[in-house]
């Protein structure tokens, strides 16, 4: 039987380009065709983008993540310096990203940082636009983003190998045993970039641009070596994943572009491991087990006091580890039923920061359920709900927080390849470690803070259609609205001191299009996304006149168009070559409440192309970035690259 | 539908890139206390700046702000950014971006940056604060943070006042201010903040810190020779710490520093050691303490970064209130009037609901009137000075049209 439900043990993703999802593979790409590939749950919308998506050189997670609608990147350099992203006007903290089943945000300041997460590492990724499956820790108040490791398939040994401008040299090796339905791999990637991309520094004197000048960017530079192993294996009706990755960079750290700084480095380290089961215990029974762990350590030097100011060394040290025991059953065949309960602990460090040291612990404790229902073909109902309880612990206190959150939804298909779903939802946020105990001696914590809570409403269609044997069209619309309460904002509590509270609200309201179209399998256009948003302050106290948030374009647009020749050239063993345009858009949008700084419309266009002989064995590929040279941030003060080229060659036995 | 289709219209415009509308310049004619007020507003992310006439009447709600270039790398106005604490004789309003280290000048009349100075010397942190007109053309500026490794670039030591020359759109000096410090406890940086001058004096307020602002010491105010830029003395405001404001009497003959007490990082300051110094001013420039007045003699709140003389024998005086854990108001800001002869202490304003509200105070003495912002109600208290009349303080609002908290004034 097709999954029928996003399973919590099903994170591997092996959504290899070439390979075909087996009939009961519990990775939640789109049965629904190849056009608009979506995660699985059709009373939702939902974005998948696969590994062909992601494996073009010198492209970041976040680059890839720029593509998907509602997302919103905030990028600070090239890829190897810090990104987050968020979705539907939600903030970073309110944005969990997960890689497999183990989330990425840290609990001192809640956000994920993309880049320590390449795309080569990534089989897909899932972007839950507004509705998080139920199993995961934490639901996010815009949605969730589920990064899924990549697992080869087969018997293969590989090699590849990558450069660039801005000195980015890449290289990287795998080897993997298997067949089409059980693999394990072990891979080992080196990168280097000098980041040294030129930029225009107006050196903080918008009104005088006589002093404007180009200079090249200095100490971006960034060395990382990745070694991790996944695996795969189908045991009769039940399978077991596996991930493991260890991850060292060390990197400069340059900070603001106007004054950047030239001395200080950064040392990551992390450590990460989930193994995941899904055993049958009936003929309709399934019982998923996971359990996961992370450790990592970051370290800011700072010896000339270009960033911290006040020390010259910071180092943040986390852990977490957590396990999950779920049930799927199914009492009747229109009716599928799942329940579970997982439990975490985390803890984080920072030293020092401030007069004190700041430490603290987390433990957390969730139960959820769910019941999908499909009484007729032409309508599917989901219901769910989850009660998650908190408890942290640092030398100031303790404290802890019950959050529940619940969703209803409704699929209607009423004519093959046409789709109507809607779904309702009530979702928290817990405040983070840092929030509650304080980062520092002037930004202080707040024990009586309240969860942050949301309401969210869904109502989208999406349909396919075969126009003619070689013209396939497929497009998907959702219009929802947010709703987002006691959102944490800093205010001044007393001399000198900032303070967190449960001040602000706010309301998204937003209509997503996803439009695809295949003609006689060569050209494809779209996978194109256009947001169009309205996100708005509604606090009490807000003063400004201006109530649009910031950091949030009110139309993104992400077109592509790709030419795709299979088998031309017999001789040459050509198995298929690819060429791409890319288009991102994001409209003008404001950096501050107010509404007075207004970072400028961007545009960047790649062209992207791979060529592929012998049934894999050789594959190359190239990437030219930016091309019309957009100077442009994202967030005021961080240039992001000018125009760039990559290219790679990777090479795979047999 | 109409109305849908008027929202997706909407919408769609809203997407496009902008034109904000230029702002009108202002023509005041210099009277007995200079032009006019400059109100400097922001949340801590944006700043827009308001020309209030001293009779209270909104002459332009915004001159200048964020919005008024495009942003690059960097915005046109932080939002970090102040006015000096005294106004400069040319007629130019400056402001003084915190963040960027940046000195801008604007030319009221049209509305138009003359000049913008970079201030940092390569390095992060510079912060400047305070501008001092001390001759024609020739301004210092007080630079509050150091630089951990100095000797890159010219000038570039930090914790200093620097010496500008307008006309160069440059640096041109440097006073250090280590001879100021004598005596201080090791680690100590002068931290310099608040400039006034009398004739060829200049006095600046160090607010005594430690790097890591762990520690602190008794504030100072260094005595600067403006014509040979050198420190000619300086003195010490004993027992006080975090001292962030100074003023200057009318006459000249008594300067005024006030302090916020110690910072210990959490919500509760000390007291002890914040309040009010007065020191009288000697024909040299030499300070001798007159009097003082503890927080607990001003109401037992501690005394915020700004006061102002109304008279010579009268200060206006801010103090900080507090919230709890809840955001709600416990004590509230209060805006004081202190007579320095009898030390009575009369309050003017309060906070309603929103400490931390009432922010920079600043006395046009000849002109017999106060100002303070006052960001809770989006406006600037004027507060007449002649004897009897404080409280016939009158809110100015600003209404213009952003909505930013009015936080610090200026003069030109």
């Amino acid at each position: 039987m097709a999954p029928l439900v996003l399973t919590s043990l099903a994170w591997a993703a092996r959504a290899h380009a070439q390979e075909a999802p087996r009939e009961d593979d519990p990775i939640e790409v789109d049965v629904r065709g190849a056009l608009l590939p979506a995660a699985h749950d059709a009373t939702t919308a939902t974005t998948h983008l696969d590994r062909e998506d992601l494996a073009w050189p010198g492209q970041s997670t976040a680059d890839v993540l720029a593509t998907a609608p509602s997302v919103a990147v905030a990028r600070t350099g090239g890829s190897s310096d810090l990104a987050t992203a968020t979705l539907r006007g939600a903030t970073s903290a309110e944005t969990p990203v997960y890689f497999g089943p183990i989330l990425l945000n840290d609990d001192l300041t809640g956000t994920a940082d993309l880049s320590s997460v390449p795309p080569s590492l990534l089989g897909g990724i899932d972007v839950y636009r507004g509705h998080a499956p139920i199993e995961f820790e934490r639901s996010g108040l815009g949605g969730a983003i589920v990064l899924r490791p990549f697992v080869a398939s087969g018997t293969h040994a590989g090699i590849g190998a990558g450069a660039g401008s801005f000195g980015e040299r890449s290289f990287d090796a795998h080897g993997s045993i298997g067949n089409g339905a059980s693999a394990a791999m072990v891979a080992l990637s080196l990168s280097q970039t000098r980041g040294n991309f030129a930029y225009l520094d107006d050196r903080g004197t918008r009104f005088d641009t006589s002093d404007d000048r180009e200079v090249e960017r200095q100490n971006g530079d960034a060395r990382a070596v990745d070694l991790w192993s996944a695996a795969h294996l189908e045991l009769g009706r039940g399978s077991v994943d596996a991930v493991f990755r260890g991850f060292a960079r060390e990197q400069g750290v340059p900070g603001l572009g106007v004054l950047p700084a030239r001395d200080a480095r950064a040392r990551t380290q992390s450590f990460l491991g989930a193994v995941s089961a899904r055993v049958p215990c009936s003929a309709s029974c399934f019982t998923d087990i996971a359990v996961w762990g992370k450790a990592s350590r970051y370290r800011l030097d700072d010896p000339s006091g270009e960033l911290l100011f006040t020390a010259t060394r910071q180092e943040t040290r986390a852990m977490s580890t957590g396990a999950r025991l779920g049930v799927v059953i199914e009492p009747a065949k229109w009716l599928e039923v799942k329940t579970g309960a997982s439990f975490g602990i985390g803890a984080i460090a920072v030293d020092p920061l401030g007069p004190a040291e700041t430490r603290a612990r987390r433990q957390s404790l969730r139960a959820y359920a769910a019941a999908l229902a499909k009484p007729v073909e032409w309508l599917e109902a989901r219901l769910e709900g989850s009660v998650a309880s908190d408890f942290v612990t640092a030398a100031s206190g303790s404290l802890d927080h019950r959050t529940p959150a619940g969703r209803v939804g409704l699929a209607f298909h009423p004519i093959s390849g046409l789709s109507f779903f809607t779904s309702a939802a009530r979702y928290g946020r817990v405040p983070t470690l840092g929030e509650q105990f304080g980062v520092g001696a002037t930004v202080l914590g707040n024990d009586q803070l309240r969860p942050e809570s949301g309401l969210a409403l869904d109502v989208g269609a999406r349909g396919e259609v075969t126009a003619h044997r070689e013209v396939a069209l497929a497009a998907e619309l959702t219009g929802f609205v947010r709703a987002a309460d006691d959102r944490i904002a800093y205010e001044r509590s007393s001399f000198g001191a900032l303070r967190p509270y449960n001040l602000d609200s706010a309301r998204v309201l937003g209509l997503e299009l996803t439009a695809a179209a295949r003609f006689f399998g060569v050209l494809e256009a779209g996978g194109g996304t256009n947001t169009l948003r309205d996100p708005r302050d509604t606090s009490d106290d807000r003063t400004t006149a201006n109530d649009i948030l910031p950091f949030e374009a009110r139309l993104t647009a992400a077109p592509s168009l790709a030419l795709r020749l299979r088998d031309l050239v017999g001789a040459i063993h050509w198995d298929e070559a690819l060429l791409r345009t890319l288009l991102v858009y994001r409209a003008p949008r404001t950096a501050d409440p107010a509404g007075l700084v207004e970072l400028p419309s961007q545009v960047l266009l790649d062209v992207e192309g791979s060529v592929g002989f012998d049934d894999g064995t050789v594959e190359l590929a190239f990437r030219l970035s930016n091309l019309l040279g957009d100077r442009t941030t994202d967030l005021v003060g961080y240039p992001l690259p000018g125009r760039a080229g990559h290219v790679s060659i990777a090479t795979r036995w047999p | 539908m109409r109305r849908h289709l008027v929202l997706l219209a909407s919408l769609v415009a809203g997407c496009g890139d902008s034109e904000a509308t230029p702002p009108a310049g202002v023509d005041v004619p210099e009277g007995p206390c200079g032009h006019a007020l400059v109100v400097v507003s922001s949340d801590y992310q944006s700043s827009s700046v308001a020309i209030v006439g001293y009779d209270g009447e909104v002459l332009s709600s915004a001159i200048v702000s964020s919005a008024s270039e495009t942003t690059g790398l960097s915005v046109p106005l932080s939002k970090d950014t102040v006015a000096p604490t005294t106004r400069t004789i040319a007629g130019d309003v400056l402001l003084v971006d915190r963040e960027q280290a940046v000195l801008t000048v604007l030319d009221p009349v049209s509305a138009s940056v003359t000049a913008q100075i970079q201030l940092a010397t390569g390095f992060n942190g510079a912060n400047p604060q305070d501008v001092l007109e001390v001759g024609s053309g020739r301004l210092y500026v007080s630079r509050y943070g150091a630089n951990a490794s100095p000797g890159a670039e010219p000038f570039d030591a930090g914790s200093d006042v620097v010496i500008v020359d307008v006309d160069a759109g440059a640096i041109s000096g440097r006073i250090d201010l280590a001879e100021a410090m004598a005596g201080a406890a090791e680690g100590i940086l002068p931290n310099p903040s608040r400039m006034v001058k009398r004739d060829d004096r200049a006095f600046l307020l160090l607010s005594a810190y430690s790097k890591s602002f762990a520690m602190s010491d008794d504030g100072r105010v260094a005595v600067i020779d403006t014509e040979s830029d050198t420190i000619a003395s300086f003195a010490i405001a004993t027992g006080m710490r975090g001292c962030s404001g100074l003023a200057i009497s009318p006459s000249g003959e008594r300067l005024a520093v006030g302090c916020s007490g110690t910072f210990g990082g959490d919500l509760v300051p000390s007291l002890e050691d914040s309040g009010v110094v007065v020191f009288s001013v000697g024909a040299n420039g030499d300070l001798d303490e007159e009097t003082r007045f503890s927080a607990e003699d001003l109401g037992g709140d501690p005394i915020s970064f700004s006061l102002s003389f109304a008279s010579d024998d009268a200060l206006m005086v801010a103090t900080f209130g507090s919230k709890d854990e809840f955001g709600e108001q416990v004590r509230p800001d209060r805006l004081v009037s202190l007579d320095i002869v009898s030390g009575a202490a009369l309050e003017i304003a309060r906070s309603e609901a929103m400490p931390f509200t009432i922010g920079e105070v600043h006395c046009a003495p000849a002109c017999g009137v106060c100002f303070a912002a006052d960001a809770e109600h989006l406006g600037v208290l004027r507060v007449p000075t002649a004897p009897g009349s404080p409280e016939d303080a009158s809110l100015v609002p600003l209404d213009d049209g952003i909505g930013l908290p009015p936080r610090y004034l200026g003069a030109y």
